[in-house]
């Protein structure tokens, strides 16, 4: 559905984004994942027809965006980087405009606004003033803006920030109920948000596209590392040298010491053979210390991401 | 242009739903007014005079379409000069600041239909400060009126049947005419104004600027002489408005305006593009 190839932006000197290459397909919801600054909002202004192309070529629906943009903005429902609505007009009154100006024809007009309406759940909101809602349902009042006309495609940059973590799952369900019938691409800085609502991700970092895949590609089971929590009574020193010196620990690191009990929270990076857990549950019971708890560590998402990025930073 | 008229219409319920658009209006209702009153007051004065030389067999020349009918368009186009920058300053600065530009460029609008559709609505609001405007020359007529022998005190006898008693049509037409390209430059100008700076202040004296510039730039060449005079008094607006506040439409005036309104508005295109290739 929209396919994305050597996509470079340049700001003056600055380069905002460097040869990104994605597609996303029809019914697919597509994570632009990436911390502030990394180039996703520009990305999407990029696609929406907002930033004239530097280089590189977008197509949205077989129509390249550069060569056609009415046709493809026709096609896309935007919601832009912090929401912004003409404050002044009333809920119904700005559906209507972008109606009008979508194009949708006078007699699935009223039923297309009441739809989105509904599907936002601004019932009984229609007649407010924009300003005068509370951020959750001007974020809905956003959301609903960016699907009058059934679009096919949708673009929401962070559509969740900001809300309180009701509305946070609201919205997520929102999008999540769309998936399957549009083609969605949704950035954050959120990890969760990812695996909880995208079924791709595409990490961006200093305009560069630093990973691709499921959420679930990046998950625990695919990266090289694994973490386990130890917590061990016995002398500080010797322990961690003990440890440190096993074969498939890579780094030990005190989370925290209980000097009363005389006891030691440790992070151990490891690689990823099997018995791992087991050599270092050995290693502590022969050496006569006392092993209190022992447990492998789920990577979050989150750890992945910092994990990626500090790596490309280590590149350069 | 069903998208044309739906940024028209936008931009007309953002007019009246803000209440910068009625401060506008009072103060150039209160000023056009208070200048309508005191050359009302000049120009009783002056036929009382004239009612003294006429009595000694001289005639001198009071003409109301040019003196006060003339000087109703002149001062209107001064104190339009003065209060247009608060009618154009948010149209575009505003929605820079908020970002709803941002909504704007990515729906399926054409640049000509962003900017005809916000131009049109303020021309739409010229229109009604003129039409309101246009009480000022009926009340001239309407006092002529009472002083003549064929006088009624039934005021729609009045205006169905004696209306216009002196002023000419001809004349308020290419009065109404001039403001109306008058006002499309100053808005031009405003919006191109607008559209350079997200802060609505700058805009504004920018605007105000501007349009004092243009206005008075053909006095300077009245000092110098010569070729320059001959090109500043063609740049001034205040040349070529003369002619239709005197009640002559020329072509070369009307050109004047929409050129430099065109122009004016290719221009905020333009800028208002190179703004979103350097982000």
């Amino acid at each position: 559905m929209i396919r994305v190839s050597g996509l470079t932006k340049y700001f003056g000197a600055f380069k905002a984004l460097d040869n990104v290459t994605f597609t996303v397909n029809k019914g697919e919801i597509l994570g632009f994942l990436g911390p502030n600054g990394a180039g996703k909002t520009t990305a999407m202004r990029l696609i929406t027809g907002f930033y004239p192309v530097t280089e590189g070529k977008i197509t949205v629906g077989d129509i390249d965006v550069a060569e056609n943009p009415l046709a493809t903005k026709m096609k896309i429902g935007y919601l832009p980087e912090g929401n912004p609505l003409y404050q002044e007009m009333y809920v119904k009154q700005f559906l209507e405009f972008v109606a009008n100006i979508k194009d949708v024809h006078k007699k699935n007009k009223k039923d297309d606004i009441c739809r989105c309406i509904k599907n936002c759940g601004l019932e009984g909101n229609e007649n407010s003033v924009i300003k005068h809602l509370s951020k959750g349902f001007k974020q809905r009042v956003g959301l609903a803006q960016a699907l009058i006309g059934d679009p096919e495609v949708l673009v929401l940059d962070e559509p969740t920030l900001g809300l309180d973590p009701a509305q946070v799952i609201e919205i997520r369900n929102l999008i999540k109920a769309m998936s399957g019938k549009k083609t969605i691409i949704l950035s954050t800085h959120i990890l969760p948000e990812v695996s909880l609502v995208c079924s791709r991700v595409v990490v961006i970092y200093q305009g560069k596209i630093v990973a691709e895949g499921t959420p679930e590609d990046l998950s625990p089971e695919k990266v090289d590392k694994k973490y386990i929590n130890v917590k061990v009574q016995g002398d500080k020193e010797s322990i961690v040298k003990k440890i440190s010196n096993l074969v498939g620990v890579e780094k030990v690191t005190i989370e925290s010491e209980d000097k009363a009990s005389n006891s030691l929270n440790l992070q151990l990076i490891t690689d990823k053979s099997e018995d791992i857990l087991n050599r270092v549950a050995k290693e502590i019971i022969s050496n006569g210390w006392t092993l209190l708890t022992i447990s492998p560590q789920s990577v979050s998402l989150e750890d992945v991401f910092v994990k990626l990025i500090t790596t490309e930073k280590g590149v350069e | 242009m069903r998208r044309f008229l739906s940024i028209f219409k936008k931009e007309m319920q953002n007019y009246f739903q803000t209440p910068s658009i009625y401060v506008m209006m009072a103060i150039f209702f209160v000023l056009t007014g208070y200048f309508y009153f005191s050359t009302m007051i000049y120009f009783s004065q002056l036929s009382g005079a004239a009612y003294q030389y006429m009595r000694y067999g001289q005639t001198p020349e009071l003409n109301i379409n040019q003196m006060i009918l003339g000087n109703i368009f002149g001062n209107a186009a001064v104190i339009m000069l003065f209060v247009f920058p608060m009618l154009t300053m948010r149209l575009f600065a505003e929605e820079k600041k908020s970002g709803t530009v941002e909504l704007l460029y990515t729906y399926p609008l054409k640049d000509w239909e962003i900017i005809a559709g916000k131009f049109a609505s303020a021309i739409f609001i010229v229109l009604i400060i003129l039409i309101i405007s246009f009480f000022s020359i009926l009340l001239t007529d309407y006092l002529y009126f009472t002083s003549q022998p064929e006088y009624t005190p039934n005021i729609f006898a009045y205006l169905f049947k004696h209306f216009p008693s002196v002023v000419e049509p001809g004349v308020i037409l290419s009065g109404f005419l001039g403001l109306i390209l008058l006002a499309s430059a100053y808005i031009s100008i405003g919006m191109f104004a607008s559209s350079i700076t997200e802060n609505q202040i700058i805009a504004a004296v920018l605007t105000f600027g501007g349009l004092l510039l243009f206005y008075v730039i053909g006095f300077l060449g009245e000092l110098q002489g010569g070729t320059l005079e001959k090109f500043l008094k063609e740049v001034s607006f205040a040349n070529h408005f003369q002619d239709f506040s005197n009640g002559v439409i020329d072509l070369k005036n009307i050109v004047y305006f929409l050129i430099f309104s065109i122009f004016f508005q290719f221009i905020t295109a333009r800028s208002l593009e190179s703004k979103r290739w350097r982000g």
